[in-house]
């Protein structure tokens, strides 16, 4: 029976006020540059200074000019095969770590724990020069260490190879970076109630198939919410391209990828000009393509995907 | 490109002693021999040792005085001159590309936006 209305709802002013803070915030430091982004990207500079409105025309330039498409498609499948690297090597082994040192017969777990992770708060500088350091073949350590134990001859200037650079550098990133979804997925394995564990331990299931059959379904969301942040993380990378082989993502802008094409696109490099009106739409192209990939995982993985609660 | 003296300097002397040795040909060839890669502007006689620094330092009888390969002008544009030659010079070091071909992808490069080139 619907109950009679016979008082109006008061307005609940105080909604508006509690989140006055975070929206203010929010679109001061990012939707209005993101829009300002999206502007620029629509114009160009005209004879003596002027700005021009040329509606989608940069767009077409970046995707039908033989050379700015051939520069964006290749920073584009680098940019990729830079993401396949963290989400083959990086995430599992981040999930096997995170499974080890949950085990409760792990002895100092604690200081491999922040050992592993120790990489992750350290500097893209410090990181991307000491790393360049050890692989190079002039003064590196790499060559005398592998020397040592007998496999010298496996050594190759990996960093100066079109062949091996860019997934040097993904795999120097993934070194970096482990430690993350690491802790993240180390959070969620010790959040699994030791109810569920024992109820398994009766039915038989111990171990490594214990793992796969009760914890990895349990932890699913939190490798879902890994792979995104890896995603996005790795589309907008930029620091450690610039740091291990400067702007002109050498070797032949083998280890080009996004962050690096945009840079060199808006502010220039040594005698080019920056182009702001070039950067803003290979800018707008980074956004959209990240903007993709996280609805696809927002409508076509994470609403399908099954949580449990305890 | 010039180098000279603060007139109000206290050492005088000492000053054009140095200028007239630094804009000399003693300086110059000092310079020219111990610096690969690099040529003296100076008027002075200048005599190099290396075959390859005469041939290059020969070719300012046909040209400016100064030879720069990517400066000024012809960095103005896209693809950019001075960004293609590392690239292109960092490519022939490594044994990628012949110096034939590098010259070829940078006269390309250049051929497709600057004038004097089309």
């Amino acid at each position: 029976m619907p109950r009679p209305r016979t008082t109006r709802r008061p307005i609940r002013r105080h909604i508006v006020v509690f989140l006055a803070p975070a929206v203010l915030i929010y679109t001061a430091i990012m939707i209005i540059p993101l829009f300002g982004t999206l502007n620029l990207s629509l114009f160009t500079r005209g004879e003596g200074n002027t700005r021009e409105f040329v509606g989608l025309a940069n767009f077409v330039t970046l995707f039908t000019d033989p050379r700015w498409s051939s520069a964006f498609w290749n920073a584009t499948w680098n940019n990729l095969w830079f993401f396949i690297v963290h989400m083959l090597v990086q995430n599992p082994i981040g999930i096997a770590l995170a499974a080890i040192l949950s085990s409760p017969r792990l002895r100092f777990a604690a200081f491999y724990r922040s050992a592993i992770f120790i990489p992750a708060i350290l500097s893209f500088v410090i990181v991307g020069f000491v790393w360049r350091l050890i692989l190079s073949p002039l003064w590196g350590v790499a060559p005398n260490m592998m020397d040592a134990i007998g496999i010298g001859d496996w050594f190759s200037p990996w960093l100066g190879q079109e062949s091996s650079a860019l997934t040097t550098l993904a795999l120097i990133s993934v070194w970096q970076f482990v430690g993350i979804p690491m802790m993240l997925i180390y959070a969620a394995l010790l959040s699994i109630p030791d109810e569920v564990l024992e109820a398994a331990e009766m039915d038989g299931i111990t171990g490594a198939s214990q793992f796969w059959k009760i914890k990895l379904p349990l932890i699913l969301p939190t490798i879902g919410i890994v792979s995104i942040l890896t995603f996005v993380g790795n589309f907008n990378a930029f620091d450690l391209i610039y740091v291990v082989q400067g702007a002109l993502a050498g070797p032949n802008y083998s280890t080009d990828i996004l962050g690096s094409l945009l840079f060199r696109t808006f502010f220039g490099f040594q005698l080019q000009l920056g182009d702001p009106h070039m950067g803003a739409t290979v800018a707008t192209v980074m956004f959209f393509i990240i903007l993709a990939g996280v609805s696809l995982y927002l409508f076509g993985i994470q609403t399908r995907m099954r949580r449990y609660q305890f | 490109m010039g180098i000279g003296l603060n007139a109000a300097s206290p050492n005088q002397e000492e000053g054009r002693a140095f200028l007239s040795w630094v804009a000399g040909s003693e300086a110059s060839n000092l310079f020219a021999n111990a610096i690969p890669g690099f040529f003296p502007l100076s008027d002075a006689e200048v005599s190099l040792e290396d075959p390859l620094a005469q041939e290059f330092i020969g070719w300012r009888d046909q040209c400016e005085s100064t030879i720069r390969p990517f400066h000024q002008i012809v960095s103005r544009g896209t693809p950019n001159l001075s960004n293609e030659s590392w690239t292109a010079s960092a490519n022939v070091m490594r044994g990628t590309w012949t110096p034939e071909e590098a010259g070829a992808h940078l006269q390309d490069g250049l051929s497709s936006w600057y004038e004097p080139h089309q």
